[in-house]
């Protein structure tokens, strides 16, 4: 038989922000025209401020109070991020909109070490990102829920394996104190039921099911018959999508890209620890930047790509990386949520273990570091690497290759007759007067008619320019039409 | 009275002197004979005989950076060819920092140099391409870190001559400055001039020895080292 663990995330919208020194703060729900406060941290409850108070009072009792207003579709995708965690601990995640949601605990009690360590372990592992949680173990999905929500489940000493029986037995005692709100029935139902005498669980189990369902709609008999386990909850599998996305809300707008690194830390010690789960490197992440101005206008995001030149997973590579990335931007204006997306994976390179430090495989997994890095601060075309080509004209004898690209295997081409050839070669051949004085030349280099435009008639020459007290040692041609150009120069 | 007196300027002039070169050695001011380890394991060496005798050591040293000053075209980087050619057979990079145009391969690949290992950053600026010699060589990764820097700072020198200790990278710089004579915290200056004859080089300063006199390398640096025809 299964049994179900409950995650209860008390105010999971609030606990999103970003909150290091801040003042009092509440999110506001609109209802009716009206906005009433649904969450509020504890410098706000301190003041006053309570949950579904009309916001004009809110701001009477607390003057500095600052607000947000509640996205729904952002507090879905906030639960889907507590999925996502959670998923690492069960196989089977059900999500329970808005702030809850139920792993199957049965089969993994044996991976844990009984049903009690992987409670534990659960709340142990929130404590690091110092998300409140309620954590309830139940015998059916709704006993679960109801125990987490009321925060009456503290998780106790089950013995292993847990048997399904002996859970029943204890839920029930748990349950038999909790009054009809507890439960979480409606008001009409809790209104009717306290007019017959009914304030708890234990005396609503003594009427029998038939009698409740002649005087009460389905709702309540469905709700009942789901608490005892004769009926099922019905339940949204969570499936974990091979995407990563996690958000960062900030209270007060950050206004220089150095304030985007501390949170931004967070958010990549979580990506990495993703791609280490799943064996997987990325190549690039994408930020997206909500500004202040332009409100719910798309087009004013900021959405920085961050490439990096070979594939990297780990935390505080990647760290340094976008760090280099991040000191090029500026902020156009300030920044209220950032996003940290990634969505295309590749598949990690094995680790090299230090038992061979000199190898060649591991001085070139080293060599790439400093690529990446380089990449990082540098502009896409100002690392580049050098390949041959077997071309006669020396514009085309060599090709400038991006630092991420594979360098071609067999890069050596013969070498005839050039050992008279420049060291530097300007990027583009300069127009200049005859030469006075020819060391060498001409030497004809006539090819590449068989591309179209691309056909060259050049002879060159080496030549030495003298000018007052510089002498140079030049390479320079005379094309077709009898013009020179410097083509490069030795040195 | 006197006395006192005397002691007491006596121990003044006295302790001044010890004070101030301790200071100029914390600030790596004074080369002291004693940190020279014995390298002659690393020594690479120049591929020109008249060259390495007057390097010390026999050669060039590793973790040491050299300025090279010189007018422009007078064979101040053919001169490291067959440095190169040596160094491009480690599985490390040479990094050449912001270069004055494009190093042209098939003049690199008939010196020997393997042009896998060369890696070209044109920098935008003196800091950027500061940053990039200084991680290069902090990196360890690099064999040989080559750069053209815009500007001179006794300071940059001294980051950059630190980095190559600590990692024992090689490092050539050709200042597009004029010569600084007031001293510089790398190992080694070198000056160089084309004449008729030859080329004319100048060691500055050579750290472990004396400023060299001129002397002439009788080669013809254009045609160095002519690769087999295969």
């Amino acid at each position: 038989m299964n049994f179900w663990i409950y995650l209860y995330f008390p105010d999971l919208y609030l606990h999103s922000f970003h909150q290091q020194q801040a003042g009092p703060f509440a999110l506001l729900e609109a209802q009716g025209g009206q906005y009433y406060v649904c969450q509020r941290n504890t410098r706000a409850a301190d003041a006053g401020v309570e949950v579904d108070m009309p916001l004009a009072s809110a701001l009477c009792l607390c003057s500095n109070l600052q607000t947000s207003l509640m996205d729904p579709h952002k507090a879905e995708q906030l639960l889907q991020q507590q999925a996502l965690w959670a998923y690492r601990f069960s196989a089977q995640v059900c999500l329970d909109p808005p702030q809850g949601l139920w792993l199957e605990a049965a089969s993994m009690q044996n991976l844990f070490g009984g049903a009690s360590a992987l409670c534990q372990q659960i709340q142990k592992r929130a404590e690091a990102y110092q998300w409140p949680l309620q954590i309830a173990l139940g015998y059916t999905p709704a006993v679960a829920k109801v125990l987490a929500v009321n925060n009456c489940g503290q998780t106790r000493q089950w013995q292993h394996p847990l048997k399904h029986q002996q859970l029943k037995m204890d839920n029930q005692q748990q349950l038999r104190p909790l009054s009809m709100a507890q439960l979480g029935l409606a008001e009409s139902h809790q209104l009717a039921l306290q007019r017959f005498g009914v304030h708890h669980y234990h005396q609503l189990l003594k009427l029998p099911l038939s009698e409740l369902a002649s005087r009460f709609d389905s709702d309540l008999i469905h709700w009942l018959m789901q608490l005892s386990g004769d009926k099922p909850t019905t339940m949204k599998f969570f499936q974990p999508p091979l995407d990563f996305c996690d958000e960062a809300l900030f209270i007060h707008d950050v206004e220089h890209v150095n304030g985007l690194l501390f949170p931004l830390r967070r958010q990549l010690s979580v990506l990495s620890a993703f791609l280490h789960q799943r064996q997987l490197a990325i190549d690039h992440v994408r930020i997206r930047l909500k500004h202040r101005q332009h409100a719910g206008d798309l087009n004013n995001d900021s959405h920085w790509l961050i490439r990096f030149a070979r594939a990297e997973y780990r935390q505080q590579e990647l760290t340094q990386l976008i760090r280099y990335q991040l000191e090029k931007k500026t902020l156009t204006a300030p920044v209220r949520e950032m996003v940290l997306q990634v969505c295309r994976f590749v598949s990690q390179q094995p680790q090299q273990t230090d038992y061979w430090p000199d190898s060649v495989h591991c001085r070139q997994e080293h060599g790439q570091q400093l690529l990446n890095r380089l990449q990082a601060r540098l502009e896409h075309n100002q690392l580049f690497r050098l390949t041959s080509n077997a071309d006669a004209r020396p514009d085309h004898a060599w090709q400038a290759l991006q630092a991420e690209q594979v360098y071609p295997a067999n890069n050596r081409h013969r070498v005839t007759g050039q050992n008279d050839r420049p060291l530097w070669l300007l990027a583009q051949a300069i127009p200049c007067a005859e030469p006075e004085h020819i060391i060498s030349g001409p030497e004809r280099i006539s090819s590449g008619w068989w591309q179209h435009g691309e056909q060259q008639q050049r002879d060159y020459y080496q030549v030495i320019e003298q000018q007052k007290n510089t002498r140079q040692h030049l390479w320079v041609f005379r094309d077709a039409r009898k013009q020179w150009f410097i083509q490069g120069y030795f040195s | 009275m006197v006395s006192t007196q005397h002691t007491g300027l006596y121990k003044k002039t006295a302790k001044q002197p010890v004070d101030t070169l301790q200071q100029m050695i914390g600030l790596g001011q004074v080369w002291s004979a004693n940190d020279c380890q014995d390298e002659s394991d690393n020594i690479l060496s120049s591929g020109f005989t008249e060259l390495n005798q007057y390097l010390p050591g026999g050669g060039w040293q590793p973790g040491q950076v050299c300025e090279i000053y010189a007018q422009p075209g007078s064979a101040e980087v053919s001169l490291l060819l067959p440095a190169l050619a040596t160094l491009s057979q480690q599985a490390k990079w040479l990094l050449w920092v912001a270069p004055p145009a494009i190093p042209y391969a098939p003049t690199l690949m008939s010196a020997g140099v393997e042009l896998k290992q060369i890696l070209v950053v044109h920098s935008q600026s003196y800091e950027q391409a500061l940053w990039c010699m200084e991680e290069g060589l902090r990196s360890g990764q690099c064999s040989a870190v080559l750069g053209w820097p815009q500007q001179w700072h006794k300071q940059h020198i001294r980051r950059l001559q630190i980095a190559a200790q600590d990692s024992q990278s090689f490092c050539w710089l050709w200042p597009q400055t004029p010569f600084d004579a007031s001293g510089s915290p790398a190992a080694l200056r070198l000056k160089l001039q084309r004449q008729r004859q030859g080329l004319t080089l100048e060691f500055l300063k050579r750290r472990g020895s004396w400023p060299s006199s001129p002397f002439t390398l009788n080669h013809d640096l254009a045609h160095i080292s002519p690769a087999p025809s295969l």
